[in-house]
């Protein structure tokens, strides 16, 4: 009896967030959950199933469901959220991928060892604006095969000679009989703060960077290079970099797998940010969203109520957690930082809040939203689609154009935020329109002959 | 959306989104981009649009700008220092327009389109080669308003006078080699994007960004107001996540000033931004 | 307005065919949009009321139907071509070239028992007369702290159709919603109330109420009639004792229906609570930067429309009795015994809390009956919780602190 061929491998997720903190102790699974979906309320984060790693020897110890959340340790410090990346397997003769395990493996006479991974993560903050190709700050590990820790030492020719930042950590989970599956783990960094030898302050963790290197004291030239919004660097706002830095990093992982001569291989990618600060919350427009259409293009299949529901959810979510009062340029104090401050700072728009001044208290721009979430309940289709900012009407700066949904935020162009087209497209279909643009109503009066 | 390592676990080779949003076992949905911002400027996890950059076979764009700054292949070495106006018919700027006083309608200038949304329909046939229009200037100085052409004008003159070139347009995602039944993977392809480049416009650090620029568009990710409940009038009441005390009744919002000591300053959350800040669950402080 | 409403929703445009599916839907969608224009027209009248120094008026007065000024009596009937003759007629300007309007007149006429439609232009004129001859002292500046503006109130309004400018100059497909302080301002806000329902004689809109009517009346004669539901004509939850010259009223006696119709009363009353509250209240023009209570009243108002959307949807699906008839049950848009404000802030949102606990009992009802809809009556009761926590404290304080409305 042969057994079936493996076809290919995948590395999933494709792309895997780790969120930064210092604790030792990795963050805990959990779940996020709608409790009831007929209602705009606050998702539920409930403890889940987490895998819990013996460092030592690699491999999984047990799992469990804590009792409790809890993002931070004992030290006040924060757990960082440390992803698996699990390898999934297509067989020949089974159409669907499956994950790959210890099992597969060992009947194939194949070794968790013949499993090989690279890692290759790297912090360009400062090359992408000095440069400098020494400024960058690399860290690559050709090849583990075993399932010891790895650190992640980012190097970069610019730092004080032995300095390194790390990145964090990575780890080929052993697999075992009772956690069979083959994972790698990849644990980022504590979330700390690195500068220039001799800078003052001392706010900041160790001091790493050459004092005469470029991006110590790199002067800002402006120009058509700067990053879309400039200066956003310590010391941004004298057009002058202190030359700080962090551990935040991305790249590739990739793995690979002889088999009869044949190698398959997959890679996925791998980020280090800043924590979920508000994990019961989901923003509005998502790399998702980007993925989804960049993968299906523009133009939707179709909608659902529940689609546009999800879209009024996740508005919703980010709305709650925002002062709508300051964000829509009402005069508080002062100005405020908001979007109606840019648009006269950018454009010379003059400065006027968006909506009417006494209807943006946050309950009331809630409570908007609950309406429309429980009116789309009753399957009555959409009636604002076209209430929204479509990809090209983002230089509209009038009173109708900066109304337009989403309001108040700000979008990759500096401007007021779109959907993605895909978006507002599931909404289109959803309301039953057959084009966002309406043909005008014919004129009554017949034409001259 | 809760794991149970029993069920058997598949997943269609051609379902992309099933990949995207795979929860590994063990991993909270935090890890996966359902939960990362794209309205990148510049962004919290990553800023996406440097995806964009090398979209176009042999040159690289400037990830939220029409600017070529760079070119791989010598053969475009003249557009290098250009600014990309047209692909095909479709403009990669936008007029800005809006009252400058009250009741006015005038130009304000031009805006770049973010590419996500621009190349959104391009992208559906990688692969093709589409005429794409450079600027005739290489000063690299961004557009502006004409004192005599009209916007719509400058741009038909802009069009009439570009360094005219085929650029042939990539696929987001790697192709896929060997016996596969898709022809692509659901993972950016590597050659579109080293590593560093996800991250690299991002803020340095990152948690300079965090202090300011408010939250006007990642309040899910980065809060701002919170312990918000009902005052006495019905109106909200509530806290700025970056105010120190918390304490003070009725609750207040400060609003976002660098020089307010009541707020956590720059310093202050580069030595100790995760025991300062704290994270929120149904909008109150949490631990 | 309230009249165009049931039009629209009377149209079905699912069980449209083919191409005739987006049609359907267009006229609704434009039927809709010059319902939410009359919304505009009757917040300008406030307006106006309001500068003069009268009260507000919501009502549907009674009128005597041979009256010079009522067009027709109200009536609540699904989109006809008869219906739509009477809608022209009452919109149309004093003059007019279209060939057929000599018989939409006709058909208006036989619509309206034998009784010729008024232009709703005649009371336009008559009314801007008056204000022609109004003292300037009749005219109370001061009074647009109480008035409606655009930008509080212009939320929702759909863009202008393709083909036309989008300039924000004021074109007939916007929505009008002016404060008014001065003879001049007034007889501005008349008169764009007239245009935009008549067109303008010099230069005739395409986006007159009119013109949009006749075009829909067109295409209507030709097209087949299963897109329009076979909605009753004046449903009423109540029993009423005719008198000689009425209307006929279907009465509703299908339980589960009696009760969508109640519930949908009871919000429709909420609504006029809400904006009556609204405009009583102080609004920004006075109050600069702050956000007020107004805001959630407003928000409320809106809320309001959208379920009346909600459950229009829904009714109209529902049958008038239990006959088997195929006569189907529509928004019956009574009006409430009584619109009268209470005089104090706390009594005003307490009479709102009053309305939404009515509406509770009928949701309650409506599942006892197992009458459906089960989601979305959730999602209601939902919100209704969610209004009276917000509203909690301002029930709770005995002493409202000033410029609480």
């Amino acid at each position: 009896m042969s057994l079936p061929n493996l076809l290919e491998i995948r590395l999933l997720p494709p792309m895997a967030i780790g969120r930064l903190g210092a604790s030792d102790d990795p963050m805990d699974n959990y779940d996020v959950i709608v409790p009831d979906a007929r209602r705009l309320g606050w998702r539920e984060v409930k403890p889940a199933l987490t895998l819990h790693v013996d460092v030592a020897s690699g491999g999984i110890s047990g799992k469990s469901i804590p009792n409790k959340l809890s993002f931070k340790d004992a030290k006040g410090f924060i757990r960082p959220l440390s992803p698996f990346l699990e390898v999934w397997v297509r067989f020949q003769e089974q159409p669907e991928l499956v994950p790959l395990t210890l099992h597969h493996l060992t009947e194939r006479g194949l070794k968790p060892s013949d499993i090989r991974w690279s890692v290759h993560v790297a912090n360009h903050k400062a090359f992408r604006r000095t440069a400098n190709a020494a400024d960058k700050i690399e860290c690559r590990i050709p090849e583990i095969t075993d399932h010891q820790r790895h650190p992640l030492p980012g190097q970069c020719e610019n730092f004080i000679k032995g300095a390194t930042i790390p990145f964090g950590f990575v780890q080929y989970i052993q697999p075992t009989d009772a956690f069979p599956e083959i994972r790698f783990r990849f644990t980022p960094a504590s979330g700390y703060v690195y500068a220039p030898e001799g800078s003052e302050p001392k706010s900041f963790h160790a001091e790493v960077y050459r004092k005469d290197g470029p991006w110590a004291g790199w002067p800002d030239p402006g120009g058509p290079l700067s990053t879309m919004p400039g200066g956003i660097y310590y010391g941004g706002d004298t057009g002058k970099s202190r030359g700080f830095l962090d551990d935040a990093c991305d790249g590739i992982i990739d793995v690979e797998l002889a088999v009869n001569g044949t190698k398959l291989s997959s890679y996925a990618r791998v980020m280090a940010g800043p924590p979920a600060f508000a994990p019961d919350s989901f923003p509005i427009r998502r790399i998702f969203d980007e993925l989804e259409m960049a993968m299906n293009g523009p133009q939707s299949d179709g909608g659902t109520n529940q689609d546009v529901q999800d879209i009024v959810r996740r508005a919703f979510e980010s709305i709650r957690l925002m002062n709508t009062t300051v964000m829509n340029g009402n005069q508080v104090i002062g100005h405020g930082s908001n979007m109606t401050s840019q648009d006269s700072n950018d454009v010379n728009r003059y400065f006027a809040p968006i909506m009417a001044p006494s209807t943006v208290d946050n309950l009331a721009v809630q409570a908007i939203h609950e309406y429309v979430f429980a009116a789309l309940e009753s399957e009555v289709p959409p009636w604002f689609a076209q209430t929204f900012r479509r990809f090209n009407e983002i230089g509209d700066l009038t009173d109708t154009g900066r109304r337009r949904m989403p309001a108040m935020m700000r979008g990759a162009d500096g401007r007021y935020l779109a959907l993605t087209r895909r978006q507002l497209d599931i909404i289109r279909m959803a309301s039953g329109l057959i084009s966002l643009e309406q043909p005008a109503p014919t004129r009554a009066t017949p034409p001259l002959p | 959306m809760s794991q149970d390592p029993i069920e058997p676990r598949i997943i269609e080779p051609l379902n992309f989104t099933a990949q995207f949003s795979h929860r590994a076992l063990g991993n909270p949905p935090s890890t996966l981009p359902e939960s990362a911002i794209s309205n990148s400027f510049p962004g919290l996890e990553c800023d996406f649009r440097n995806v964009w950059r090398r979209i176009f076979e042999g040159i690289i764009l400037h990830e939220a700008d029409n600017y070529v700054v760079d070119v791989e292949d010598p053969q475009f070495e003249h557009l290098k220092g250009r600014r990309l106006f047209f692909i095909g018919d479709a403009p990669t700027v936008v007029q800005v327009h809006g009252p400058n006083i009250p009741g006015a309608d005038v130009a304000l200038g031009f805006s770049t389109l973010e590419w996500s949304n621009a190349l959104a329909d391009k992208l559906v046939t990688p692969g093709q080669e589409m005429m794409c229009y450079f600027s005739k200037d290489t000063s690299g100085a961004p557009l502006v308003l004409d004192a005599v052409l009209s916007p719509d004008d400058l741009l038909k003159k802009l069009r009439s006078e570009a360094v005219q070139q085929t650029l042939r347009i990539r696929k987001l995602f790697a192709k896929a080699t060997g016996d596969v039944v898709s022809r692509y993977l659901p993972v950016i392809d590597r050659q579109l994007l080293q590593p560093g480049e996800l991250t690299q416009s991002l803020c340095s650090p990152w948690q300079n960004d965090y202090r300011e620029c408010a939250c006007y568009y990642w309040a899910a990710s980065r809060p701002d107001f919170v312990n918000v409940e009902p005052g006495p009038d019905g109106l909200s009441r509530g806290q700025n996540w970056m105010m120190k005390d918390r304490e003070n009744q009725p609750k207040n919002y400060l609003p976002d000033d660098r020089t307010d000591s009541r707020l956590y300053t720059y310093e202050e959350l580069f030595l100790n931004w995760q025991k300062l800040l704290r994270f929120q669950i149904g909008g109150k402080d949490y631990e | 307005m309230v009249q165009y409403l049931y039009a629209a929703y009377s149209l079905d445009p699912a069980s449209a065919t083919g191409g005739e599916k987006e049609k359907v839907r267009l006229w609704q969608q434009q039927i809709l949009e010059i319902a939410r224009e009359e919304m505009g027209h009757l917040v300008t009248v406030q307006n106006l009321l309001r500068v003069v120094g009268g009260p507000l008026s919501f009502g549907r007065q009674d009128c005597p139907y041979q009256s010079d000024f009522y067009p027709f009596p109200f009536e609540l009937e699904a989109l006809s071509t008869t219906s739509l003759a009477k809608y022209i007629v009452s919109e149309m300007p004093e003059q007019t070239t279209i060939p057929e309007i000599e018989e939409i007149k006709s058909l208006a006429t036989k619509g309206n028992a034998g009784k010729a439609v008024n232009r709703v232009g005649k009371l336009y004129e008559a009314i801007i007369n008056l204000f022609e001859k109004l003292d300037d002292g009749d005219f109370q500046p001061g009074s647009v702290a109480y008035q409606a503006d655009f930008d509080t109130w212009g939320r929702d309004y759909a863009r202008a159709p393709r083909g036309t400018s989008e300039s924000p100059k004021r074109n007939a497909a916007e929505l009008i919603v002016r404060p008014v302080h001065s003879r001049t301002t007034a007889l501005a806000a008349l008169r764009a109330v007239a245009e935009q329902g008549e067109g303008n004689q010099e230069n005739e809109s395409e986006f007159s109420h009119f013109q949009r009517f006749v075009a829909i009346f067109r295409h209507f004669k030709s097209g087949s009639v299963p897109f329009v539901r076979h909605l009753a004509r004046n449903p009423v939850t109540m029993g009423v004792t005719p008198e000689p010259g009425d209307e006929p009223v279907a009465r509703i006696t299908n339980q589960r229906s009696l009760l969508w119709a109640q519930l949908f009363n009871t919000r429709y009353r909420l609504l006029l609570s809400l904006l009556a509250h609204a405009l009583h209240a102080e609004g920004p023009i006075t109050i600069s930067g702050a956000p007020s209570p107004r805001g959630r009243l407003i928000a409320g108002a809106f809320g309001e429309m959208y379920q009346l959307r909600a459950l229009a949807g829904i009714i109209v699906r529902q049958p008038i009795d239990d006959s088997a008839s195929g006569v189907l049950c529509g928004p019956p848009f009574e009006l409430p015994y009584s619109l009268a404000l209470p005089d104090l802030p706390s009594g005003r949102w307490k009479a709102h809390r009053d309305i939404l606990m009515g509406s509770d009992l009928i949701i309650e009802q409506l599942r006892h009956y197992g009458a459906g809809e089960t989601k979305y009556l959730d999602a209601l009761q939902f919100q209704n919780k969610a209004f009276l926590e917000q509203i909690a404290p301002i029930l709770r304080t005995l002493d409202l602190p000033t410029g609480i409305v």
